[in-house]
C-alpha cells in the first residue's frame, strides 16, 4: 500500500489548493476536512523532492538563478497588486475583474513554481547533509548545535560572518557543506522579500474572491471553495454546480492528475481522506521536529493563526499584544506579519518549513531555539501549554497542559 | 361582485371595523397584503355572520339549551354536550351565506383552499383555546361548507365549553371568523428568523429551508439548509446546504411524504439571490411590525410567500 506522510496540518480552501497544485505543489495530496485537513505526500515522492533539492542546493550558481528569477517574478506580482487597491474591487466590472483574476494566475503561478523550492520538502537532505558533517566533527553536542545554526544564519553582521569562517575551518568543511550552507544563507535571505510577496498576494486573492461573492451572492466559503474555471463562470454571469461547490465546502481530497487538479468529494473524497489522513495520538507529550535554531527554552504557548488578509490583522495583532516576552511562538507558519511576535517569543515552534522556512531563519537570526516541521503543533498545542523546546534535538515535550 | 358580500372580505379589503371581526389571523394577513408582502390569496368570512345564522334559525336557542344543562365538573358532561352542539352546527342550513362563500370560493380560483379559525375573543389568547381552533387543510370545493361548519363548531370543543362553564361566560363572547385560503404547492419551504434566534444578534437574520413542505422543518424529520446572512447589508456569510431525500408534498389525498427527485437531492434549495430576495421581504416585514419576526415562508413557481409571521418570543433586546 501506498504510504502518505503530512506535509504540514494546513487547511486550504479548493480555489487555493487548486491554484498551489498549479504552482509548483503539484507533488501533494490536499485534504481538507473539519478537523482532518492537511497537506500530504506520498514516503517515496518526498524522498525524490529531498534529492532534487539536494542537488539544487549544492550550486550556489544554480540558487543565486534562482533567486534572482524569484525577485523579477516577485516584482511582477507586487505591480499588480499594487495596481489594483483592495478598496477598488468594488467598483469594477464583472469583466474587468474576470481579467484581474487571469492576471493574477498569469504572475502568481511562476512566481510560486519558484518560491516552492523554498519549502522544507526540498531542504530535508540538505538539513540532514550538513547536520551530519557538524555534529561528527564537534563532539560536544550543545557546541555542535550551535555551530549548526551559525552556519545557516543569513545575517549580514561581521560576528556572524566570522564565526562561521571560523568553523568551516575549524572543522576542514568540504566544497559539497561549503555550497550548501551559502546556498541556504542565500535562499534564507531572498525568502523574506518573497514570503511577503506571498503575504500581498494572498490577501490580494481574498479580497478579490470576497468581492466577487459579495457581489454574486455566494458565502465566502463558497466562493473559495470554487475551482478557477467556476469563478470565471460566475463572472461571465454563466451558471455553476452549487451542489459540486457545497461538496467542496465540507470536505475533499484533491491532487495532480494528468496535469490537471482533481477534486473527489462526496463518499468517495470521504474515503480517501480516511485512507490518507494522519491521526494524532490523543495524550502527545511530546513530539519531533527539525531543529532549525539551536537552544532550549521553557515557556507558555502561545498559537498565532496564519492570517494574511488584512480583515484578519485585528485579530492577529491583538494575539500578538496578548503574548507575554518569552513565550514560545507556536504557528503553522511564520510571517513577516509575524516580526513583532518573533522578537518576544522565547522559542518558535512550526508546522512547516525546513532549515529555509520564515521561522528557522528567524529564530537563529534573534538567537532562540526553533523547531520546524513537527506537523502538529498547532494542533496538540494550546495557549497556556506549558512546554519545553529542545532545539538541539528537535523535541518539544509538553510539561503542563492548561485546561 | 366582490362589494355584494354581506360577511365576505377578501384580505385586501380588511381593515378598520373589519378586522376585529375577522379574527386575529385574519386581520395579520390584511396587514401584510395592505403592505405589499406576498401571501396566498384568501378571504375571512366575519364573526357576525355566525352570530346572525344562530339568530336567524334557531340552533342558537339549542346551543344554549345544551350549555346550560352542561356540569363544568363533569368531564363526561362536558364531552357530550360539546358533541351535541356540534352536531347541531353540522346540521345547519346556511342559506345566502352558503351562495356566499362559494360564490368567494370561485372568485380566488383556487382550487384547493385551508379553511381554519381565527378567534376574534381576547380569551383567544389564554390557554383554553390553545390547539382547539379547527385548521383544515387541501380542502376542494364539496367540503368546503362542511369545513366552515366544522371551524365553527370548533369553539364548543370541550376544554372551551368547560372554560366557558367555569367562567359563566354567556354564548355572545364566543364568536369567531373562518379564514379560506388558497393552498399553494411549494418547491422549497422553510422558516427565517430575522434577528440571529441563538445569539440575539442583530446584526445577523437565519433561513433555513427543505424541500417540499414546511411540516417536515417543523417535525424535524430532515435536515434543511442554513443560511447566515448578514444584515442591513444582506451579505451571506454562510451556506450550509444538507442533501434531503425525502420531502412532504402535496398528494392526491392532502399531503404525505414522498421522494426528492435525484437531480434536487444534493441541491442548494435556495440560490444565493433569492436568499437575498427573501431576506429583503423578511426585513420588510420586520418593519411593518416594528420587531423582530419569526416567519414561514414558501417558494412556489410565483415566487415566494408568506405564510405566518410572529415576533420572536425569545429575543431580548
Amino acid at each position: 500500500m501506498d504510504k502518505y506522510v503530512l506535509f504540514t496540518a494546513a487547511d486550504f480552501p479548493a480555489f487555493l489548493a487548486e491554484l498551489a497544485m498549479f504552482g509548483g505543489y503539484g507533488d501533494l495530496i490536499f485534504l481538507h476536512d473539519r478537523f482532518s485537513g492537511g497537506l500530504y505526500i506520498l514516503a517515496d515522492k518526498e524522498k525524490k523532492m529531498a534529492k532534487t533539492g539536494l542537488k539544487l542546493y549544492a550550486s550556489p550558481k544554480a540558487v543565486e538563478r534562482l533567486v534572482k528569477k524569484g525577485f523579477n517574478l516577485s516584482e511582477r506580482v507586487e505591480k499588480l497588486t499594487a495596481l489594483y487597491p483592495e478598496s477598488s474591487f468594488k467598483n469594477q466590472t464583472s469583466a474587468k475583474l474576470r481579467l484581474i483574476l487571469f492576471e493574477y494566475y498569469k504572475t502568481n503561478i511562476p512566481f510560486l513554481k519558484i518560491y516552492s523550492f523554498t519549502e522544507g520538502i526540498y531542504s530535508s537532505l540538505i538539513d540532514a547533509t550538513i547536520r551530519n558533517f557538524i555534529f561528527k566533527s564537534i563532539k560536544d553536542k550543545e557546541q555542535a548545535a550551535r555551530a549548526f545554526t551559525a552556519l545557516l544564519n543569513p545575517s549580514n553582521q561581521k560576528t556572524v560572518a566570522i564565526e562561521r569562517e571560523e568553523i568551516l575551518h575549524k572543522t576542514a568543511a568540504p566544497q559539497l557543506i561549503i555550497d550548501l550552507c551559502s546556498s541556504v544563507r542565500k535562499m534564507g535571505s531572498a525568502k523574506f522579500i518573497l514570503r511577503s510577496t506571498v503575504n500581498k498576494s494572498y490577501g490580494f486573492l481574498t479580497s478579490l474572491l470576497k468581492e466577487i461573492s459579495r457581489r454574486y451572492c455566494l458565502s465566502p466559503a463558497q466562493c473559495q471553495a470554487c475551482r478557477r474555471d467556476e469563478v470565471i463562470k460566475i463572472l461571465e454571469g454563466k451558471t455553476v454546480d452549487t451542489a459540486a461547490i457545497n461538496e467542496r465546502v465540507k470536505f475533499f481530497a484533491a491532487f495532480m492528475k494528468k496535469n490537471e487538479p482533481k477534486f473527489l468529494t462526496g463518499p468517495c473524497g470521504r474515503k480517501t481522506i480516511d485512507r490518507i489522513k494522519f491521526i494524532i495520538p490523543e495524550k502527545v507529550t511530546e513530539f519531533r521536529g527539525d531543529p532549525a535554531s539551536a537552544g532550549r527554552a521553557t515557556g507558555e504557548v502561545m498559537v498565532l493563526p496564519v492570517i494574511l488578509a488584512k480583515s484578519g490583522q485585528g485579530l492577529l495583532r491583538a494575539k500578538i499584544k496578548k503574548m507575554k516576552k518569552g513565550d514560545i511562538l507556536v504557528a503553522n507558519t511564520t510571517g513577516p506579519e509575524m516580526v513583532m511576535a518573533c522578537r518576544k517569543a522565547g522559542g518558535i515552534v512550526a508546522n512547516e518549513g525546513g532549515i529555509n522556512s520564515h521561522a528557522a531563519i528567524v529564530s537563529r537570526e534573534l538567537g532562540i531555539p526553533g523547531i520546524v516541521s513537527t506537523k502538529i503543533a498547532t494542533q496538540v498545542l494550546k495557549d497556556g501549554d506549558i512546554i519545553e523546546v529542545d532545539a538541539d534535538n528537535g523535541i518539544v515535550k509538553i510539561v503542563e497542559k492548561t485546561r | 361582485m366582490i362589494e355584494n358580500y354581506k360577511y365576505i372580505r377578501f384580505f385586501g379589503q380588511i381593515s378598520g371595523k373589519d378586522a376585529k371581526t375577522a379574527g386575529g389571523k385574519a386581520a395579520n394577513l390584511a396587514r401584510l397584503v395592505r403592505a405589499g408582502i406576498p401571501v396566498p390569496n384568501g378571504f375571512a368570512i366575519l364573526a357576525p355572520a355566525f352570530l346572525e345564522l344562530s339568530k336567524a334559525s334557531n340552533i342558537g336557542e339549542k346551543i344554549e339549551a345544551v350549555q346550560s344543562k352542561i356540569d363544568a365538573a363533569d368531564a363526561k358532561s362536558v364531552k357530550t354536550g360539546s358533541e351535541a352542539i356540534k352536531r347541531i352546527i353540522m346540521a345547519a342550513n346556511l342559506a345566502d351565506l352558503g351562495i356566499e362563500t362559494l360564490a368567494a370560493f370561485a372568485a380566488l380560483g383556487a382550487k384547493l383552499v385551508s379553511v381554519r379559525s381565527s378567534a376574534t375573543s381576547e380569551d383567544s389568547k389564554s390557554d383554553s383555546w390553545a390547539g382547539q381552533l379547527e385548521t383544515n387543510l387541501n380542502v376542494a370545493k364539496p367540503d368546503l361548507i362542511e369545513k366552515v361548519k366544522k371551524s365553527w363548531a370548533s369553539l364548543y370543543g370541550e376544554r372551551a365549553l368547560q372554560y366557558a362553564a367555569e367562567k359563566k361566560l354567556d354564548g355572545k363572547t364566543n364568536s369567531v371568523a373562518v379564514i379560506v385560503q388558497a393552498m399553494i404547492k411549494p418547491e422549497v419551504s422553510g422558516v427565517c428568523f430575522t434577528v440571529h434566534p441563538v445569539t440575539n444578534s442583530k446584526k445577523q437574520m437565519v433561513i433555513e429551508s427543505v424541500w417540499g413542505l414546511g411540516e417536515s422543518l417543523v417535525q424535524g424529520a430532515v435536515t434543511p439548509d442554513r443560511y447566515l446572512v448578514s444584515r442591513p447589508d444582506l451579505t451571506i456569510l454562510d451556506v450550509n446546504a444538507n442533501s434531503q431525500d425525502k420531502m412532504i408534498a402535496k398528494t392526491a389525498r392532502g399531503s404525505g411524504w414522498i421522494k426528492v427527485p435525484k437531480s434536487k437531492r444534493l441541491a442548494q434549495k435556495l440560490s444565493g439571490f433569492q436568499i437575498v430576495e427573501l431576506c429583503r421581504l423578511c426585513l420588510k416585514i420586520e418593519k411593518l411590525y416594528k420587531a423582530p419576526q419569526d416567519i414561514e415562508w414558501a417558494r412556489t413557481s410565483d415566487g415566494f410567500c408568506i405564510l405566518q409571521t410572529r415576533p420572536i418570543t425569545t429575543f431580548k433586546n
